[in-house]
C-alpha cells in the first residue's frame, strides 16, 4: 500500500452481481482493505456523498440509478470529494462513450480482464493522498 | 480525314522514295554490269547471268527492307486502333517518333482516332440539356472526375451522399469521400487506365464510403475512364448505386455481437474470480496438491475464453471499421517480455517451452501494447495447438531488418500448414480442414492478427512445411520513422483503424 496510516483504506464497491462483489469483497479484505459492498445505484450514490471512503469501485450498469449517472452527480454534489473513483463494467463501450466516462473518473476497468487479485495489485498501485 | 497537305505531301514522299530507290537500282544495275566485264573478261551472256544473279540476291534484301518501311505507317495506324479497343488488348500505343515516310498525316489519324475513341469532357457541360435534367433527377449518384481527381460535376444526389454543407464541383474527391475497398481500389484502378488505356470500365460490388463525421454509407460504384489530354475535362465517370440497406443490415451484428459479449462476461468474470480463489488455497495448502495442475488448467482455459471473447467482438468491431488503436512509442524488449512472460503458465500447462532471443539495440516502436499482445498470444496459441506432444519447442525472435523494420518471428516445429490451407490462413473462419488431429478454434486469429498488424502499417506472413512446422513473422515501424510518416512529430500518439478493407488512400499502401 503506498499510504501509510493506521486506518485501514476504505473501499466502496457499488456491485450488483453478488458473486462479483463477494469476490472483490474477499480479495480486498485479505489485504487489509475495509469493504462496503452495496448493489444499488441511489444507495451507492449516497454512501459516497458520506465522503467517508479512500476507493469508490462503481459498477457501470446497476439497478437504481446508473453508474454514470451516480457519478456525475457525485462530481456535481461533492466536487472535494476525497475517493478515488474506479469505474468498472464488462460493457462495450464506443470510443466516445467510454471517453466521456473516463474524463470524469480516475480509472476504467472491464472486469472481465482482470482478476480479483489483480485488481487488488491496481489498487494497491494507487496514489490515495 | 487529316488535312488534304498531308495527303499530298504523304504521296509525294513515297513518290520520291520509289523513284530514288528505282534510279538507283538502275544505276546500280549499269555499274554491276560494267565492273563484272571490266574484272572478269567473260562474254556478254555469261556477265549478264552473274549480275542478274547478284541483283536478284540484293533485290530480296532490300524488297524486304523497303516493304517493313511502307508498311510502318499502316502498322502504327493498326497499333493505334487497337490500341483504343474497349476489349483488353496488350499493344502499347504507337511510337510516331519512328516514322520517316507519311509522319504527319499518320500522326494526325492516330490523333483522330484517340479523339473519337475517348470523347471525354462531355459531362461538365451537361447542365441545362435534356440529359442533364434527367441526370440531376436521378436517383443514382453521378460524378464526374478529371485528371486530378477534382469533382467536375455532381448531380444532386451524389451532393447529398457527401454530406458536403458546400458545393462540391472543384473539390478533390477523396477528400470528400473516404472509400473503403475489398479489391482493387478505385485510385489504383484509374492509375492503371492512365498506363495502359484509353477507355475502360469498372463494376465494384459492396463499397463502403464514410463520408468524414457521419456514418458509413454501403454503395455499388461503378467508374468509366476515358482518357482526355485536356485539363478540367471529366476523365473518369462515377456512379454511385445506395446498397445501404442490403449491406448496410450487417452493421446490427455488432450490436448483437456487443450484448452477447457483454453477457458472457459476467460469468467468466466470476470463473476467473473463484478459480483464484483456488489457487490461493492451493496455495495454502487446503487442496491435494495433486489438484493443483487441474485449478492450474482451470485458469488457462478460462484465460482462453476470455482472449476468445475477446477476439469475437474485436473482429466484429473490424468488420465496421469501429476498432481504433492508439500507437504509442514503446520499448520493444520489454513489451514482448512481458507479453511471452504472461504466456508462461498457458505454454507450461500445455507442455511446451518457450525460447525467447532478442536483438541488441532495437529502436523504439511505435504500437498499441494491447493488440500487439493479442496478435503474439494468437501466434502462441496456434503454434500450441499444432504442435503434438513430443515437438515442445517454440522459438520466438525478434531483429532489426535490412529495410528498418522490426521484425519478429514464432516458430514452432509441429504440424505445419498444408498447402491448400495457405492462401487461406489469413481469412476468417479459413479453419474449416479437420487434420487427423482434430483441432480445434476459431478460425479468427490470424484474421484478427493480420487487421491488427497492417493498422500498425506493418507485414504478417507465414512459412511453412507441412510435417516440420511453422514460422509465422510480422513486422512493426520504428516509432521515429512512424511519427515521420505521421507527421505527428510533437504529439506522441498515432491513432489508426483497423478493418479489413483497403483504404482507397496512398498512406494505406505501405
Amino acid at each position: 500500500m503506498t499510504t501509510i496510516s493506521a486506518e485501514p483504506i476504505r473501499v466502496l464497491c457499488v456491485e450488483d452481481e453478488e458473486f462479483i462483489g463477494e469476490l472483490y469483497k474477499r480479495a480486498l479484505n485479505r489485504e487489509g482493505y475495509d469493504v462496503d459492498v452495496i448493489a444499488d445505484g441511489a444507495e451507492g450514490l449516497e454512501k459516497a456523498k458520506s465522503n467517508l471512503y479512500d476507493i469508490v469501485l462503481l459498477d457501470i450498469m446497476i439497478p437504481g440509478m446508473l453508474g454514470m449517472d451516480v457519478l456525475t452527480e457525485l462530481r456535481k454534489v461533492t466536487p472535494k470529494l476525497k475517493a478515488k473513483i474506479i469505474i468498472t463494467t464488462n460493457l462495450e463501450q464506443n470510443d466516445e462513450a467510454r471517453q466521456a466516462v473516463e474524463s470524469m473518473a480516475d480509472a476504467y476497468i472491464i472486469k472481465a480482464e482482470i482478476t480479483p487479485r489483480q485488481l487488488v495489485e491496481f489498487l494497491n498501485k494507487l496514489d490515495l493522498n | 480525314m487529316g488535312e488534304p497537305g498531308y495527303l499530298e505531301k504523304a504521296l509525294a514522299a513515297i513518290r520520291t522514295y520509289i523513284v530514288v530507290w528505282l534510279i538507283f537500282s538502275g544505276l546500280f544495275i549499269v555499274g554491276l554490269y560494267w565492273t563484272v566485264s571490266q574484272i572478269f573478261a567473260f562474254n556478254p551472256i555469261m556477265t549478264t547471268g552473274i549480275v542478274a544473279g547478284i541483283w536478284i540476291v540484293i533485290a530480296i534484301v532490300l524488297g524486304s527492307l523497303m516493304a517493313k518501311q511502307v508498311l510502318l505507317p499502316l502498322k502504327y495506324l493498326a497499333q493505334a486502333i487497337l490500341h483504343v479497343s474497349p476489349t483488353p488488348v496488350a499493344i502499347a500505343p504507337p511510337d510516331l517518333e519512328k516514322l520517316t515516310l507519311g509522319k504527319e498525316l499518320i500522326s494526325n489519324l492516330v490523333r483522330q482516332v484517340y479523339g473519337y475513341a475517348a470523347r471525354g469532357g462531355g459531362l461538365e457541360q451537361v447542365a441545362g440539356t435534356p440529359a442533364g435534367v434527367s441526370l440531376q433527377q436521378l436517383p443514382i449518384g453521378v460524378m464526374g472526375l478529371d485528371a486530378e481527381a477534382r469533382i467536375t460535376y455532381a448531380n444532386p444526389k451524389a451532393k447529398e451522399y457527401s454530406h458536403s454543407p458546400t458545393d462540391i464541383v472543384g473539390k478533390d474527391f477523396y477528400s470528400l469521400f473516404d472509400i473503403l475497398f475489398r479489391e482493387q481500389t478505385l485510385v489504383d484502378w484509374v492509375a492503371e487506365c492512365e498506363t495502359n488505356a484509353v477507355t475502360a470500365q469498372k463494376f465494384w460490388r459492396g463499397i463502403r464510403m464514410n463520408p468524414f463525421g457521419e456514418k458509413t454509407q454501403y454503395f455499388d460504384l461503378c467508374a468509366r475512364y476515358n482518357k482526355t489530354l485536356e485539363k478540367d475535362k471529366t476523365q473518369v465517370v462515377i456512379t454511385v448505386f445506395d446498397q445501404n440497406e442490403v449491406y448496410g443490415a450487417e452493421e446490427k451484428g455488432l450490436s448483437f455481437i456487443a450484448l452477447a459479449v457483454h453477457e458472457l462476461r459476467t460469468p467468466l468474470t466470476i470463473l476467473r474470480g473463484y478459480i483464484e480463489v483456488f489457487q490461493d488455497e492451493v496455495k495454502e495448502g487446503s487442496i491435494k496438491p495433486e489438484l493443483a495442475v487441474f485449478v492450474k488448467k482451470m485458469q488457462v482455459s478460462s484465460e482462453n475464453l476470455a482472449a476468445f471473447v475477446n477476439n469475437i467482438l474485436n473482429v466484429a468491431k473490424i468488420e465496421e471499421n469501429q476498432l481504433t488503436l492508439k500507437l504509442h512509442e514503446e520499448n520493444w524488449s520489454d513489451v514482448l517480455t512481458k507479453i511471452i512472460a504472461n504466456l508462461k503458465l498457458r505454454t507450461e500447462v500445455s507442455g511446451k517451452k518457450i525460447e525467447l532471443e532478442i536483438a541488441p539495440g532495437l529502436p523504439t516502436v511505435g504500437i498499441d501494447r494491447i493488440s500487439i499482445a493479442e496478435v503474439i498470444t494468437n501466434l502462441i496459441d496456434n503454434s500450441i495447438k499444432y504442435s503434438p506432444p513430443d515437438k515442445t519447442l517454440i522459438k520466438v525472435r525478434t531483429y532489426l531488418t535490412k529495410d528498418g523494420f522490426v521484425e519478429t518471428i514464432v516458430q514452432d516445429f509441429g504440424l505445419g500448414v498444408p498447402t491448400q490451407v495457405m492462401p487461406h490462413l489469413f481469412e476468417k473462419f479459413s479453419r474449416n480442414y479437420r487434420n487427423k488431429n482434430n483441432i480445434i478454434g476459431s478460425g479468427l486469429g490470424l484474421y484478427l492478427s493480420k487487421a491488427l498488424i497492417t493498422a500498425h502499417s506493418g507485414n504478417i506472413w507465414v512459412r511453412s512445411k507441412e510435417g516440420e512446422g511453422s514460422e509465422f513473422g510480422f513486422t512493426i515501424m520504428p516509432f521515429a520513422r512512424l511519427s515521420e510518416e505521421e507527421k505527428s512529430g510533437v504529439n506522441k500518439e498515432v491513432t489508426r483503424n483497423a478493418h479489413g478493407w483497403i483504404k482507397n488512400h496512398s498512406l494505406s499502401r505501405r
